[in-house]
């Protein structure tokens, strides 16, 4: 992946090609082994002016040509669903090497400072209602039910900042106090500037192959892919606190992966919001219901705690260019699997989870994926 | 989004313009093609009260682009049944009825917010 910042300078093409070729060169591949590609990207045609053509313009930039390329777009979602495309091509059959790309930039958008609005919320956002105010109305419904206290929110972009300081990769990695958190402007209440990821521009991809590749290519320092599931809105949710589309996308994927969620030793979760962070450890079954709050004040979800959750530093930290933030969760749980996250390790990490949700559609979020990942062989 | 074909003032009142599914009586805003709770396709125009009770709120302190300052943002459940996201013109009562009224939007356009009422009669 690259680092995620504001990089005005740099285009889709070559931001995006740094990252091709940095997986290429990770997995020690040409860019001729590639056979299809898959790229992830959401804002790209308001904002660039090219709605289509983002893999291939990334593709040209890291001299590759000819394959064949699908654009993928699923909202926040969109690079977490450029790498399903990816695991299922090559599980069909039809590929043995795939390439997943997610990028995207935000930094050319005009309304800095302002709250980003939601492709999904048309009417919503006509209206006077965008993601800041859904996710501050789950917050506040959280608070009633589970005793979560803005400061509960607050210590999450404590504790992601705090991992953040071990990840170049990282867009803001200077540590964070509850009071500064608690005490930045309002942006929907309670929701105040530090518990919203930042947006930024970034790129990130993944090579994914079959057994049969995996054993000409030697199995040293690979990951396998344990389960990928997608899952869209039942619409008209009865609870603002809960997110019904997540709790659907994990489950199918513990049972597709046949891992139960007390094994997940490590995860990267759609942190859009600190409240939402805390939202998910529930809706992804890695705690009981209105366990969340606890696992926040007891450190469970701290590096060094039992289940320690955005060691990235999450989109709160490293912001949140919106097609690259799923592939690069899964370059930090790969990281992770490998042993190779030095002083944000996981100690003996061997299952890993990584999702993503994004989009609005009748009053539920559109799109959820959870990617279930398991180290391959004990680290050495 | 063009909001016109979605909202009708009469005499100061906003009416929301909705489908109504004629099998089981689900009704939808926006319309839909097949209803949502039973799968009947041939839903039928059907014109909302614009009344409803608000079920959430909060103050939204940082506008989007498009706004100008600082407002009220509230879930509203419509007394037909479906969920709006909009703004309020004023924090609710204790019943927490509202009632749809005309009112600028993005970019002062004109479109629809809700306004705190009395108790229903």
């Amino acid at each position: 992946m690259t680092r995620f910042g504001k990089f005005p300078e740099r285009g889709l093409g070559d931001l995006g090609a740094e990252a091709v070729l940095a997986a290429l060169d990770d997995a020690g591949l040409d860019g001729s082994a590639v056979q299809v590609a898959y790229a992830g990207h959401a804002r790209t045609g308001r904002l660039h002016g090219r709605e289509n053509g983002v893999g291939q313009l990334v593709l040209w930039h890291a001299g590759i040509r000819e394959l064949p390329i699908t654009g993928v777009g699923n909202f926040c979602a969109s690079g977490s669903s450029a790498l399903r495309e990816a695991v299922i091509a090559v599980l069909s059959g039809l590929y043995e090497v795939a390439l997943a790309i997610g990028i995207e930039k935000l930094s050319t958008r005009a309304e800095k400072g302002r709250p980003l609005t939601s492709d999904g919320m048309e009417l919503e956002g006509e209206l006077g209602f965008t993601p800041p105010a859904f996710f501050a109305l789950s917050a506040k419904r959280y608070m009633e039910l589970t005793g979560a206290t803005p400061e509960t929110f607050a210590l999450v972009a404590v504790k992601n900042r705090r991992h953040a300081a071990h990840n170049p990769y990282a867009q803001y990695r200077t540590p964070l106090t509850v009071r500064e958190v608690l005490d930045a402007p309002m942006v929907a209440d309670p929701l105040t500037r530090l518990s919203c990821c930042p947006t930024g521009d970034g790129a990130a991809a993944a090579v994914v192959v079959s057994e049969a590749a995996a054993r000409r290519l030697g199995r040293a320092r690979m990951v396998r892919v344990a389960a990928t599931n997608l899952a869209s809105g039942g619409y008209r949710p009865a609870e603002l606190a809960s997110f019904d589309i997540d709790v659907r996308a994990a489950r199918g994927a513990y049972e597709l992966a046949g891992i139960d969620p007390g094994d997940v030793d490590v995860a990267e979760v759609h942190d859009a919001f600190t409240a939402t962070e805390v939202i998910h450890y529930e809706d992804l079954l890695l705690c009981k219901r209105g366990d969340g709050p606890r696992m926040v004040h007891d450190g469970e979800t701290a590096l060094g705690g039992r289940l320690p959750v955005s060691t990235s530093g999450g989109l709160l930290s490293k912001g949140h260019p919106l097609g690259a933030t799923g592939v690069a969760q899964v370059h930090e749980i790969v990281t992770q699997l490998r042993g190779e996250a030095g002083p944000r390790q996981v100690e003996g990490a061997r299952v890993g989870l990584a999702h993503a949700v994004g989009g609005f559609l009748d009053g539920d979020e559109a799109s959820s994926a959870v990617h279930l990942f398991v180290r391959e062989r004990p680290q050495p | 989004m063009e909001l016109a074909g979605l909202f009708t003032v009469a005499a100061g009142a906003v009416r929301l313009r909705g489908t109504r599914c004629p099998a089981c009586g689900a009704v939808a805003f926006p319309g839909r093609v097949v209803c949502g709770a039973c799968g009947c396709r041939s839903l039928e125009p059907a014109e909302l009260s614009g009344l409803g009770q608000v079920h959430a709120f909060t103050t939204v302190d940082t506008p989007p682009a498009g706004f100008d300052r600082p407002y009220l943002a509230a879930v509203v459940d419509l007394d037909e049944g479906p969920r709006v996201f909009a703004m309020l013109t004023a924090e609710p009562g204790d019943g927490r009825r509202v009632r749809a009224v005309p009112a600028r939007v993005r970019h002062g356009r004109p479109g629809f917010a809700f306004e705190p009422i009395g108790p229903p009669q």
